[in-house]
């Protein structure tokens, strides 16, 4: 077994420690793609509703 | 009306200025404590190479009672000051906690079966956690469930505001009540438990999920902000419509 192939094995426990891994960052990275999808849907919402020069 | 928005505003420009950094500390913090915590750092002498969980079981719980601190204060603050951001800042937390929570619960489950024998048991720790991950979601549904955003921010805070006596219960769980889960290692009595090769990815870790939390924070409150006025103008422009027909005989005030 070469080095790169014993550490993703992670003594056995590669089942276990990449999952966690692998549903942390699937979360974080959507909750961050959702957040900003929503921020860009609203900036364009209020755009339709008000040129932005007549702001503020 | 408009002096309402003008902390808003402020907060726009404060938030547009600290968000790149936010996001650029995220992204550094993140990669050297992965790098530390899954090559540079050893085995536990016990756990074997499980003990990689932590690095992201660990700052997720943390995140998870923080939030709903954060959460708390800012219902309590919404509530008592009637301050907009406050509110806002609230609602955009919940979604952001909910998320620490539920990888706290499902990394301490993958934790648990290598070895506990289980991935989850009903003992303290855990099921306070779990009853602070449902509170969370009460929230948010009781948040949206009204027609009236003001109301629904009202009954949502007082609860946020009860659950709140559930963050203690969690913190001290573990040494009030026999459970499967170890107690505190880092914050306590006398310094930290835990070799500094194992406490700097920990530490670097839960500063990248403090700024991320941040970095989100700062995205959501701006979604917030922009929603309200959305709703503004949608209302201004619905009594504009009301005055112009033929029917409204006396002249509409304000808007409200």
């Amino acid at each position: 077994m070469d080095a790169l192939t014993s550490y993703f094995y992670m003594d056995g426990y590669a089942g276990f420690i990449w999952p966690a891994y692998a549903i942390v960052t699937a979360v974080l990275v959507g909750l961050w793609m959702i957040s900003r999808r929503s921020l860009r849907d609203a900036e364009r919402t209020l755009d339709t509703l008000s040129p932005p020069e007549d702001r503020q | 009306m408009f002096h309402r928005f003008a902390n808003p505003a402020r907060f726009l420009r404060l938030a547009a200025a600290v968000q790149p950094w936010a996001a650029g500390a995220t992204v550094v913090l993140l990669a050297t404590g992965l790098v530390l915590g899954l090559v540079a750092s050893p085995a536990d002498y016990q756990q074997g190479e499980t003990v990689r969980i932590m690095y992201v079981h660990v700052p997720s719980a943390w995140m998870a009672i923080f939030c709903y601190s954060a959460l708390a204060g800012a219902c309590a603050v919404a509530l008592i000051w009637k301050h907009p951001l406050a509110g806002l800042a609230a609602r955009a937390t919940a979604p952001i906690g909910a998320a620490f929570t539920f990888l706290a619960l499902v990394t301490g489950s993958l934790w648990g079966k290598p070895m506990w024998g289980t991935w989850w048991v009903w003992d303290a720790r855990l099921t306070s956690v779990l009853v602070l991950f449902f509170l969370y979601l009460g929230y948010m549904a009781l948040d949206n469930a009204f027609d009236d955003p003001g109301r629904g921010a009202k009954a949502s805070s007082i609860l946020a505001l009860v659950g709140f006596v559930n963050v203690p219960i969690i913190k001290f769980s573990v040494d009030w009540w026999n459970t499967l889960h170890q107690p505190s290692s880092v914050v306590k009595m006398g310094g930290p438990a835990i070799h500094p090769s194992m406490l700097t990815p920990l530490l670097l870790m839960g500063l990248a999920f403090t700024t991320y939390y941040v970095w989100v924070l700062l995205i959501r409150i701006r979604r917030e902000i922009i929603a309200t006025k959305i709703r503004a103008l949608q209302m201004r422009q619905a009594a504009g419509q009301g005055a112009a027909a033929p029917a409204a005989a006396p002249a509409p005030g304000e808007a409200r």
